[in-house]
């Protein structure tokens, strides 16, 4: 067999090779066969990489939402698709699209709490932390049932019901605010199926923004920031009056 | 956070930054670590004025993932050695018998020194030019070429010996 060393077979795969030495292997190629299984044997270290590398994605699924969340957390004036979600933006990083706000709280803080969304704690004194609320005792029962604009008395503080949607997994969503003492915390709770309701984005607007041992922080600089990222995860229009009334009528099923 | 960035930066890189991160990682989940430590770092740091996203991204990763591996040297050490030297050592996913080729080119990469693995997957897996792949690592091309066709070799030697033995 000619005598071409892998080095040169290897480049020559890469197209690296300089025209005069890839046509020589090129012409040896054509009466070669221990050459070509050579090469074949040489690109299929490629093509077998690849796909382990495929197979792995897969494995892999979605990204973890730490991920995207730091990707998409970034600036939070501006991270949020300004374009309604529908518009066919499925991309993977995207899906995570609630929690990466939420972490706009922690990347800005110092970037320490990455680990889960769940480890922002909680909103200044309003108490509104991004967790579970059942569906049967105070912020949870405040969501379950108030209307838009309604306000109410809640353990933690006034709570303001603002707005009903539904977010890009279809899930219906509330924005909401609770204010205590010192502070307002903005918030969106989207409703699990059992009975309880998430609270998915935080932000503290407040004059006096606590920024101690657990780093919160308001989401933005200004409140813009909050508002863009609400828009962000809403997939329909607010809901109308008589829809949200229907909503709540028949307990959140759609 | 540098005031030129632009979110979008990091979304586009993110699915090269991924793969690049599986390649040399071979773990889901150390992938997932590599890339978030690297998404921290672009984001704090910036990219420099002038240098080419994605080069600059996978050079970050690839820095990172060395760093890691120092960190963890032993156990990385320990690990490649088992691997080397009994390969039908069970990993949980079955034995080499009923590995998949898939399977095999990854624990023989594994088995590579991680210059080989790093330039080897940007080639195959990024389709970068050598050029490309000597600005990431910060070496001339003529390494880049001799590193690529070192781990390309190892591979499909080995791969071709276990196939013998499998029809042994």
């Amino acid at each position: 067999m000619t005598e071409i060393a892998d080095e040169k077979l290897s480049a020559f795969l890469d197209g690296e090779l300089p025209s005069d030495e890839a046509a020589a292997i090129e012409k040896a190629l054509e009466t070669d066969e221990a050459l070509a299984e050579r090469l074949e044997q040489l690109s299929g270290v490629d093509v077998l990489l690849r796909g382990a590398v495929d197979a792995l994605e897969d494995k892999m699924g979605v990204p973890s939402e730490n991920v995207t969340d730091i990707a998409t957390a970034a600036k939070p004036a501006s991270v949020m698709p300004s374009v309604p979600p529908q518009v066919a933006n499925d991309n993977w990083w995207r899906l995570p699209l609630t929690a990466s706000v939420a972490l706009v709280v922690g990347v800005l803080a110092g970037g320490t709490m990455f680990n889960s969304s769940s480890s922002i704690e909680q909103g200044a004194q309003s108490g509104v932390q991004l967790a579970s609320y059942s569906a049967d005792s105070g912020l949870g029962a405040f969501l379950e049932t108030a209307t838009s604009g309604e306000q109410r008395a809640i353990e933690g503080g006034q709570a303001e019901l603002r707005l009903t949607f539904l977010d890009a997994q279809g899930q219906p969503c509330r924005e909401f605010a609770v204010t205590a003492s010192a502070s307002t915390t903005q918030a969106v709770a989207c409703r699990a199926s059992e009975k309880a309701w998430n609270v998915e984005i935080a932000a503290v607007s407040a004059p006096t923004v606590s920024a101690g041992e657990n780093g919160y922080r308001t989401a933005s600089a200004g409140d813009d920031g909050f508002g863009e990222a609400v828009n962000a995860m809403m997939r329909s229009d607010a809901f109308s009056a008589e829809d949200e009334a229907d909503l709540i009528s028949k307990g959140w099923s759609q | 956070m540098p005031d030129n960035w632009d979110n979008n930066v990091l979304l586009s890189v993110l699915p090269s930054l991924r793969r690049f991160a599986l390649s040399l990682s071979r773990n889901t989940d150390d992938a997932d670590d590599l890339v978030q430590e690297v998404s921290l770092r672009l984001v704090r740091n910036g990219i420099p004025e002038g240098a080419e996203l994605k080069h600059w991204s996978l050079r970050v990763c690839k820095n990172v993932w060395i760093d890691q591996l120092r960190r963890k040297k032993v156990r990385t050490d320990a690990s490649a050695e088992v691997l080397a030297q009994s390969p039908t050592v069970e990993d949980g996913e079955g034995s080499l018998e009923g590995r998949s080729e898939l399977e095999s080119v990854m624990q023989i990469m594994s088995t590579l020194p991680e210059d080989q693995q790093i330039a080897l997957s940007l080639v195959a897996l990024e389709g970068m030019s050598y050029r490309e792949v000597s600005e990431v690592m910060e070496v001339p091309m003529g390494t880049v070429m001799s590193r690529i066709a070192r781990a390309r070799k190892q591979i499909a030697d080995r791969l071709a010996s276990q196939g013998e033995e499998a029809h042994d």
